[in-house]
């Protein structure tokens, strides 16, 4: 073997030198307070497509976790398993089965119809909405995945290519390109200048955002109601937009590196996780949404010698099937795990970031197989100490919708953010104190 | 022997029960002509009279005349849609009305009135509310009588313009893209890396798709310094860049870089004109043990025209220049190592890391974009930003710029200036602002409804966005601004110019490609285990395949329903190799004569067999769905909520595919719809999850159409697809497409009401051209 560190070789790596040792130093200055952060923690969904197997997911009755979510038992400590909740909202919308679970999974209202983006606030956004203005962007969305066949009846893409839902009619499509992600986070604002004049520009792009906001505002006189309503958001971006550069820059000064245009999916989802770690180590943003890949994924995982549509493994029908889907499970768990050990070994504010993050761990249904919405599995694992980590079975007499009321009253978010006043979505009228610490 | 699918069918559960897959039955609606009102939508006539209407006499003897009333409609615009806009309707009674009238609005539309039955006041006004529950035309009839007698008046008809809105949608990924190429003659493409724009009703052009994001504004407005810039500076007139991803080799990725060894590096660029180019290798060598500097061979055009030593390393890559002398079109470059050794015991090997590869002009000239957006110097011309705004304006918002707009970009531009910025600076601050305005993101239609010019300006935008996936050019902004989209002939024109613009292209890119499944190829795996031949050049040719079939039809006289079987096939060595037919000595797509019994046309193509196959074996149901949707124009609901589709326990090994579809359709709420798309789809069991042709004589590939028919394969379809029908479906699609929404009931009339089965496609275009100008 020639290139010993040929995995890492980047373009950028190559102008330096290929092999080069890159030593996380960070020093912090941060630009937001501090004191909130063990209140408020950071928020991170990690969505998995087309189901979990129980076998391979829940842990057993003593608390085990089996070999397949193996990588899982370092956090064991920290994880509460929520096992065989019921996603109501997703068995009384029409039957495209991922395309309900996906887009139900945060937002916890049944679908009226598959052809328009009718989902609710999503769970991440209630808090993204309280907690977001805290750092440059309130909320980010990503995904390692590719647009792919989207669900039966008609679905629209966005029901199984979203999950963070800004509110009715507005998913927050994820950025699939890492790189776009980066360069969102850590493109100069300054546009390559410094000093003075970068302090003139930044004024500028919000005189031309101001302008473009005020612009419109003809334009919206002569709109539809359902045209107004888009524009609405268009606004409401102009604006996030907008706070991201009356923000100072955040000096945050890590070893980072752009990623590569047209990764591999492996290494996009390892470039995701990074710049999940980037991101909240710099205080971008403390509200993330990642999909390893969308719903209805049919990525054929040849890297881990499990080919096959990944959604038609997920109905496997021989055991050659089952051992594919199997190695595609060990992986995503792998994955996941890699992502906490990066917070784990990278200092927040107080703590590590785990200690300043809770993870939502949100699969799309229970067993894809069957398509079973009542007897989904999330977990939370969070260093926060706002969970009490072990075992949770429900038997699916529990709404999922609970558990999201559950998060909303550990942010200490007050109010109602469901149908009918309640908490949340359609029938998340209580908490599940259980899991509170 | 031939492949068989060895996974069960089964495990394409996704769409496993439907739930009511007859046709609902269509709201009764009444087309023909009654004593037309044209009160509402016609143009800006919101007040009307029938002019002749005769209102009768009372039965029993009572007569009674009155003069019709005056129908009022508000607001004084079509009568709109989605079951959320309203309208009022006024019946004011010239004269007195004798007591007891009762008025009862009946409708057998989607409408609804309320009141149900009034009576005019003491001034003799009625009003009625009404509100459409589906965009369409709407008709109303109004019984008059006296008391509660069933007899009375001639009844009036009303009758609403079955004009409906289309809604404000943002540019996609490739509007944006094509757009920035034509409004500043940028070669960049900055929206690949702007969120997806996901699919509705099938299209990424869908209105309810095209949401909006921080992401993707952040994007929008990094791209618009980006475009401005690379447009307005100084730079070389052809660059081709070319990173290792794009090359057609063997070889090895690592990260961005590519390691050269003993593969070849192929490239097949395309320049524009003849002349002198510098084609720049950027790479270093790895040397290690007693291993000799790498060394390259280059070609052109299968001619060596150098051997050179590869300097640099990884450290220090070096630029490798070539001067070229190339003609216009397409060339081949070889580079080829000559010394390559690999002597993993002893630690000794050479290796070539490049990074990318560049062919170019010589010399930098100045930006595309000055000329093409009349640039100029503030500093030089005091009038230069007042024109430079009015001239980028026009073609960035696709209409002329109010005064009042153009005097708020002024005072931008000045406030800028005034904060510090150079007046250059400041100039192109303004044009990224107004790249960021909604009105450049965003096509809406009813900016200034009032003045036709304005309408005329939308209605052009609208359609070169159909027909180009760009805006609208110089000849098309100067047919808005005249007015010239009047009528049949001057649509006509337009028409006529639109598709003889090579950048029709765009519709085939943005249509054809989502149509026939040709995105969804991207992500079908190419690992060589289970088929071999299946690379990625033939995914590419069967991307172009669909594209340039469809493409074909534009340009040609032909039959649309000829699309099933064209007297052409569309082929290159990668395909045929793939589909082991005889090679045709192109990589290029070659046109052929085709006949009957040989593989050709739209059901037939690569692009959706392997799109809609799963990994290892070819999916019927989902094959069936398609064909379905789009062949047959039978869209396929969705499974009933709450269906549990049970664990499914290890199928026997031997089941046929039939078998293993009957199995899954033993429940009856599934077999409803299962057993029409399993039927069809299983007509096309001959091609395998890559499209490949399996000559197995024992393969059971008869497929059913609803109607009963039985065929097998492509062709046999072709033969008893209903053509008419065929023909009203990708009519549909396509305007379901340039509309940007689902179509209403009366659109799909409409639609099946034009025969153009045995029409060229140009004329199919034509017709929906005139659906989405609007108005009449």
């Amino acid at each position: 073997m020639l290139l010993k560190c040929s995995q890492q070789l980047s373009r950028r790596r190559f102008l330096r030198g290929a092999c080069g040792a890159a030593l996380v130093l960070p020093t912090l200055e941060w630009s937001f307070a501090r004191a909130d952060i063990s209140r408020h923690p950071r928020f991170l969904v990690y969505y998995l497509p087309n189901g979990r197997r129980h076998e391979w997911w829940n842990p057993n009755a003593q608390g085990q976790l089996p070999d397949e979510s193996g990588a899982l038992r370092r956090f064991a400590e920290r994880t509460t398993h929520l096992i065989h909740l019921d996603n109501n909202a997703a068995r009384r919308s029409p039957g495209a089965a991922h395309a309900a679970g996906t887009s139900t999974c945060l937002t916890g209202r049944a679908l009226e119809g598959l052809s328009q983006n009718n989902c609710a606030t999503s769970v991440d956004q209630v808090i993204a909405n309280h907690i977001g203005a805290e750092s440059r962007f309130k909320s980010l969305q990503w995904s390692a995945g590719e647009p792919g066949p989207c669900d039966v009846g008609g679905s629209a893409c966005s029901l199984t290519q979203s999950v963070s839902w800004a509110d009715r009619g507005q998913p927050l499509l994820p950025t699939i390109n890492p790189r776009a992600a980066f360069d969102q986070l850590f493109s100069s604002q300054t546009e390559g200048l410094s000093g003075e004049r970068a302090k003139i520009r930044r004024r500028s792009l919000r005189s031309v955002l101001d302008f473009v906001l005020d612009d419109a505002r003809d334009l919206q006189q002569r709109l539809g109601v359902e045209d107004r309503a888009r524009l609405e958001r268009y606004f409401q971006s102009v604006r996030e937009v907008e706070q991201s550069l009356t923000v100072e820059p955040a000096t945050c000064d890590v070893e980072r590196e752009a990623p590569g245009e047209r990764l591999p999916y492996p290494e996009r989802v390892a470039a995701f996780q990074r710049l999940i770690q980037l991101a909240f180590q710099c205080d971008q943003t403390r509200v993330i949404s990642f999909m390893i890949e969308f719903g209805l994924s049919s990525r054929s995982h040849d890297f881990l010698n499990a080919a096959g549509n990944h959604h038609a493994l997920s109905h496997y029908g021989n055991e050659e099937g089952r051992e594919r889907l199997r190695r595609i499970e060990i992986w995503q768990a792998e994955q996941l795990a890699s992502t906490l050990d990066l917070l784990r070994d990278t200092p927040g504010l107080e703590g590590s970031l785990f200690d300043e993050t809770v993870v939502l761990v949100m699969p799309s249904m229970g067993q894809g197989s069957s398509h079973a919405h009542d007897r989904i599995s999330p977990k939370v694992i969070s260093g926060s100490g706002l969970f009490r980590p072990g075992r949770h079975e429900y038997g699916s007499a529990t709404s999922l919708n609970a558990l999201h009321a559950t998060l909303i009253a550990a942010y200490q978010i007050q109010g109602a953010f469901g149908r009918d006043g309640v908490i949340f979505g359609d029938d998340g009228d209580r908490t599940l104190g259980e899991l509170l610490a | 022997m031939a492949r068989r699918p060895t996974l069960p069918v089964i495990a394409l559960l996704f769409s496993l029960s439907l739930f009511a897959c007859e046709e609902p039955p269509p709201p009764q609606l009444k087309l023909q002509a009654a004593g037309d009102y044209g009160a509402a939508g016609v143009g800006r006539t919101g007040r009307g009279r029938p002019p002749s209407q005769d209102l009768g006499s009372l039965s029993q003897g009572r007569s009674l005349e009155i003069e019709a009333p005056m129908v009022e409609v508000s607001p004084e615009r079509p009568l709109l849609a989605n079951g959320r806009d309203s309208a009022t309707v006024r019946l004011i009674f010239p004269e007195r009305v004798p007591a007891g009238l009762n008025i009862r609005a009946l409708s057998d539309g989607p409408l609804v009135v309320t009141p149900a039955l009034l009576q005019p006041d003491e001034n003799g006004v009625a009003i009625f509310q009404v509100t459409s529950e589906e965009a369409g035309r709407i008709e109303l009839t109004l019984i008059m009588a006296l008391d509660e007698r069933e007899e009375g008046l001639e009844p009036i008809m009303l009758r609403f313009d079955p004009q409906e809105r289309i809604p404000m949608r943002r540019l996609n990924r490739l509007e944006y893209n094509n757009t920035v190429r034509d409004l500043l003659g940028t070669r960049l493409r900055p929206a690949e890396s702007f969120p997806i724009d996901p699919q509705v009703a099938g299209f990424d052009t869908n209105a309810e798709g095209l949401t909006m994001s921080t992401a993707l504004l952040g994007g929008l407005f990094d791209a618009a310094r980006e475009v401005l810039s690379d447009a307005l500076n100084d730079a070389y007139p052809v660059e081709l860049s070319f990173v290792p991803q794009d090359v057609a080799a063997g070889g090895e990725p690592i990260g961005a870089l590519w390691a050269l060894r003993s593969n070849q590096l192929i490239l097949r660029p395309v320049v524009p004109d003849a002349g002198r180019y510098l084609l720049v290798f950027y790479a270093g060598g790895m040397v290690s043990g007693e291993a000799p500097r790498p060394e390259i061979e280059l070609s052109l055009n299968g001619e060596v025209i150098d051997t050179f030593r590869v300097q640099g390393d990884t450290k220090n890559p070096h630029e490798h220049i070539h001067e070229l002398e190339l003609g216009a079109g397409e060339h081949q470059i070889r580079y080829q190592p000559t010394n390559y050794v690999n002597l993993a015991a002893q630690n000794t090997g050479n290796e070539i890391i490049v990074d990318r590869i560049t062919l170019r002009s010589p010399e930098r000239s100045p930006g595309p974009g000055l000329t093409l957006t009349g640039f100029c110097d503030p500093e030089e011309s005091a009038e230069c930003p007042e024109r430079l705004i009015s001239l980028f304006g026009l073609r960035a918002w696709r209409r002329p710029l109010s005064a009042e707009e153009r005097d708020r970009l002024l005072t931008l531009y000045s406030s800028l200036t005034e904060g510090g910025e150079a007046p250059r600076e400041a100039l192109l601050l303004t044009m990224r602002a107004m790249m960021m305005s909604a009105k450049f993101i965003y096509q809406a239609d009813l900016e200034r409804p009032e003045d036709p010019i304005w309408r005329s300006f939308a209605a052009i935008s609208r359609l070169s966005y159909f027909f180009w996936s760009s805006m609208p050019d110089a000849q098309l902004f100067e047919a808005a601004a005249s007015n010239r989209l009047q009528g049949e002939s001057g649509l006509k024109g337009v028409v006529t110019y639109l598709l003889s613009s090579e950048k029709v292209r765009g519709l085939a890119r943005g249509f054809a490609e989502q149509w026939l499944g040709v995105r969804l190829l991207g992500g079908v795996s190419t690992a060589r285990e289970i088929f071999p031949t299946f690379t990625r050049e033939v995914k590419r040719a069967m991307s172009a395949q669909a594209r340039e079939l469809f493409q074909a039809f534009i340009g040609r006289g032909l039959p649309v329903s000829r699309l099933l079987d064209p007297p052409f096939r569309l082929t290159n060595d990668a395909l045929a190799a793939h589909y082991a037919e005889p090679p045709v000595n192109s990589d290029r797509l070659r046109e052929l004569p085709a006949n009957a019994g040989m593989r050709r046309g739209l059901l037939a193509l690569g692009s959706w067999l392997v799109a809609f196959s799963d990994a290892e074996h070819s999916s019927p149901i989902r094959r069936g769905a398609w064909l379905s949707e789009n062949i047959l124009c039978q869209p396929v609901p969705p499974p009933p909520p709450g269906l549990e589709i049970g664990e499914l326990g290890e199928l026997e090994e031997g089941m046929s595919v039939r078998e293993q579809l009957e199995a899954h359709r033993a429940d009856p709420v599934c077999a409803q719809c299962h057993q029409r798309l399993d039927m069809i789809g299983i007509g096309f069991e001959r091609y395998d999850a890559r499209g490949r042709a399996i000559e197995d004589p024992e393969l059971d590939t008869l497929g059913e159409l609803p109607d009963g028919s039985t065929f097998e394969g492509a062709e046999g379809m072709a033969a008893l697809v209903d053509r008419a029908r065929f023909a009203h479906c990708l009519s549909e699609r396509l305007l379901v497409y340039g509309l940007g929404r689902e179509l209403s009931y009366v659109e799909r009339k409409i639609l099946e009401e034009l025969p153009f089965g045995e029409r060229p496609l140009s004329e199919l275009l034509t017709a929906l051209a005139a659906q989405l100008r609007g108005g009449r």
